[in-house]
């Protein structure tokens, strides 16, 4: 019998096509059923990295489709990290088939309102509004458009000044400075390069950049925009600030150099390396202290941004959930944000996210755990009455693209790179607001 | 004079030593970054001063990255992409390849000049039509639908680097297998592909790489857990303005070892099909 002959190659040969056959077959199984894109309620999950909140928020979004009939095809669950959400929407929404329920900044959800693409949740709501204690106003006005809303606030980001307490007592000051000029004096002692005493952001990356300016000019008098919502950055006020910004980074050099090129996460990596003594951030600074078991947890207080001539102001700004108007069971997407925001359900999130957002009902602020460490007294204070970047005005289409475009924070560079008079500097970044808004179409 | 000849071939040894070892410094330095990174703590990660080595070395990420994301499904499904998308590259170029080099039909140049064009289209300008494609099909959020798109570019790429090598085998050797019986398909599958391994090798791995690596189609086409690759799933370590950075390295150093081993293990075959293409092409 003529056996045949087994050879390297005939080996390498049958293992390729086995390979070829396991990789193929695997994927394309000989059987599949695609369910339509219009039988499901697609929910965008922005994860949070924190596994308990993730949990929480997918189980009870399970527990609701349960609740709603839908079966486990009907419901689809896909998780997109929140900086891919810009781009991914963007396609979604050019092919026609964006999500159901989603996340949204505030930014994102006026655009899309302003483009008509999501369904009034107006219901959801008053609902809110019935809770006791009721609902954040200020952040659920932002929502709102010719009597309807279009989105329900899903958590609230107070801009917290977080101070490195010990650096501040060292330098004799027992309490956070309540004024700029206090801060100033203080920071010029904490000041020891590479340690400085303002991790201010100062980058043209869309991020905490302008709330940090914000919160020098407001307390001098200034604001972005008036309560018609009209440019109204050039103002006596807002050029102080800006010189006072100036003075800081230049003639008192407690602002680092590299702030200019930070993006997003640059303040929070300078705060928790301890390179600077004071940044104004969202809680997630905090939040990260507590995950990391940092040796300045305890060190770190949390308050609202020294104030000036005009006060003393404390920001914030929110997410929101929203419906497309494409969803295919309209009722049972809006029934599922109502469902999330049922108060003691939300509240079970809110506490897993370990003080990653505050509340959007006050009420909740009540729970232990908002009193479970002392920095978080100063967070929820901050919480209470905070305003909006964009007050005394409501933010628009065009403010939307001059956050998103660093169009104010751009001058602020000029001014501190290529030496431009504040007054310049401010009345530029004016022209550049009355262009954009121009180009919408939008009263100046 | 002599001694002048060798202290210059010495200098010129000398720095060109020193020229190789900063490139392979700077060549190695972001991945000991990432390795050593990969096994610090967080603490350590954010502390104030910058060490090159872990202080308290610790596996903590790599048990996170097991325990508490997805990772183990990401892999796979990168495994399962890029090998589907690598197999099916190589047969469709092979294929496209040997027709556009070795038989006459009306359009062939075009066809081959169209290759090259189809790749130079720069991905940013296709996504969102092949969106609508793969959505048309019902391939949305399927590993199908990732691969059929990766064929978008990987089969004009490597049926191009094919033909170069196809070009510099004689046409003879097609017609001696003709004349014994072979048949078209089956000159190239037992004479052309036997005698081209090394080019083989070198678009199996190009395929490979980029399959492997790619992060626009991935992230635009697929959202649901299940079928996300690794590229997909390594922005889940920022949220907002918080970087994960230890289980994101640690991420970052396992996806990059299969390309590595794919490439100790051919590396024989695709220095020769690099080369090779070259000299003929």
């Amino acid at each position: 019998m003529a056996g045949r002959q087994v050879t390297r190659r005939t080996v390498l040969k049958a293992g390729v096509s086995a390979a070829a056959v396991a990789a193929t077959g695997t994927i394309f199984p000989p059987r599949r059923s695609f369910a339509a894109r219009t039988q499901k309620l697609v929910f965008w999950m922005q994860p949070l990295f924190n596994k308990e909140a993730d949990e929480i928020m997918l189980g009870q979004v399970r527990d609701y489709a349960k609740l709603a009939g839908l079966k486990d095809n009907e419901l689809e669950i896909q998780t997109v990290p929140g900086g891919e959400v810009a781009k991914k929407l963007a396609a979604a929404l050019e092919v026609g088939a964006p999500p159901d329920v989603t996340r949204m900044n505030e930014e994102d959800m006026t655009r899309l309102i302003a483009q008509k693409q999501f369904l009034p949740i107006t219901e959801v709501v008053e609902q809110m509004r019935k809770a006791p204690g009721g609902v954040n106003e200020n952040i659920v006005a932002l929502a709102e458009e010719g009597g309807k809303y279009y989105g329900a606030p899903f958590g609230l980001n107070p801009q917290a000044g977080h101070a490195r307490m010990d650096l501040f007592e060292k330098a004799g000051y027992s309490d956070f400075p309540d004024t700029w000029e206090k801060f100033i004096e203080a920071a010029q002692k904490i000041t020891q390069p590479p340690m400085y005493a303002y991790g201010m952001a100062l980058g043209l990356t869309p991020s905490d950049s302008l709330a940090d300016v914000m919160s020098v000019v407001w307390a001098y008098g200034g604001a972005l925009v008036d309560k018609e919502s009209r440019p109204a950055l050039n103002s006596p006020g807002t050029v102080k600030a800006f010189q006072l910004i100036d003075d800081m980074f230049t003639k008192h050099k407690i602002i680092p150099r590299g702030t200019l090129s930070w993006d997003n996460s640059g303040n929070n990596k300078a705060f928790q390396a301890g390179q600077v003594a004071y940044a104004l951030n969202p809680p997630s600074i905090y939040s990260s202290l507590i995950k990391d078991n940092s040796p300045f947890l305890d060190k770190t207080g949390l308050f609202p941004p020294p104030g000036g001539p005009a006060g003393r102001f404390k920001n914030g700004y929110a997410d929101y959930w929203s419906v497309f108007k494409q969803a295919p069971y309209p009722e049972i997407a809006k029934g599922l944000v109502g469902y999330l925001l049922e108060p003691k359900r939300y509240g079970q999130f809110i506490v897993g996210a370990q003080g990653r957002y505050l509340p959007v009902y006050p009420s909740l602020a009540k729970d232990p755990f908002w009193s479970s460490r002392p920095a978080f007294k100063g967070l929820v204070q901050i919480a209470d009455g905070a305003i909006t970047t964009y007050w005394p005005g409501k933010l628009n289409q065009a403010l939307g693209e001059i956050v998103t475009q660093s169009a104010v924070i751009k001058w602020v560079q000029k001014m501190l790179v290529d030496r431009m008079p504040a007054a310049e500097a401010v009345g530029k970044a004016q022209e550049e607001m009355v262009q954009i808004y121009k180009r919408y179409g939008q009263p100046v | 004079m002599i001694g002048t000849q060798s202290g210059i071939r010495r200098v010129n040894r000398i720095a060109g030593t020193v020229v190789l070892l900063a490139l392979v410094v700077w060549t190695l330095a972001p991945l000991y970054w990432m390795v050593t990174t990969s096994l610090k703590q967080n603490n350590e990660i954010y502390g104030a001063g910058i060490s090159l080595w872990p202080q308290h070395p610790t596996l903590e990420n790599y048990a996170i990255l097991f325990t508490k994301t997805p990772y183990l499904i990401y892999f796979r499904n990168s495994m399962l992409v890029s090998l589907a998308t690598t197999l099916l590259s190589v047969l469709f170029a092979s294929l496209g390849a040997y027709a556009i080099t070795r038989l006459r039909f009306p359009g062939r140049t075009f066809l081959a000049r169209g290759l090259v064009y189809t790749y130079l289209m720069p991905q940013s300008m296709l996504f969102i039509p092949l969106l609508s494609i793969l959505i048309w099909l019902n391939l949305e959020n399927t590993r199908e639908g990732l691969v059929l798109a990766y064929l978008g570019f990987t089969v004009p790429f490597c049926t191009w680097l094919l033909m170069g090598y196809f070009m510099s085998i004689p046409t003879e050797l097609d017609e001696a297998g003709m004349v014994d019986g072979c048949s078209r398909l089956g000159v190239l599958f037992r004479i052309i592909l036997p005698v081209t391994v090394p080019a083989i090798a070198t678009v199996a791995f190009f395929s490979f790489t980029l399959s492997w690596n790619e992060f626009l189609y991935a992230s635009v086409f697929l959202s649901r857990v299940g079928v996300k690759t690794i590229p997909t799933g390594i922005p889940s370590f920022i949220v907002e303005d918080v970087f994960f950075w230890g289980p994101m390295m640690a991420s970052t150093f396992l996806s990059a070892l299969p390309p590595l081993l794919v490439y100790f293990l051919f590396q024989r075959f695709l220095i020769t099909g690099l080369t090779t293409g070259a000299v003929k092409a």
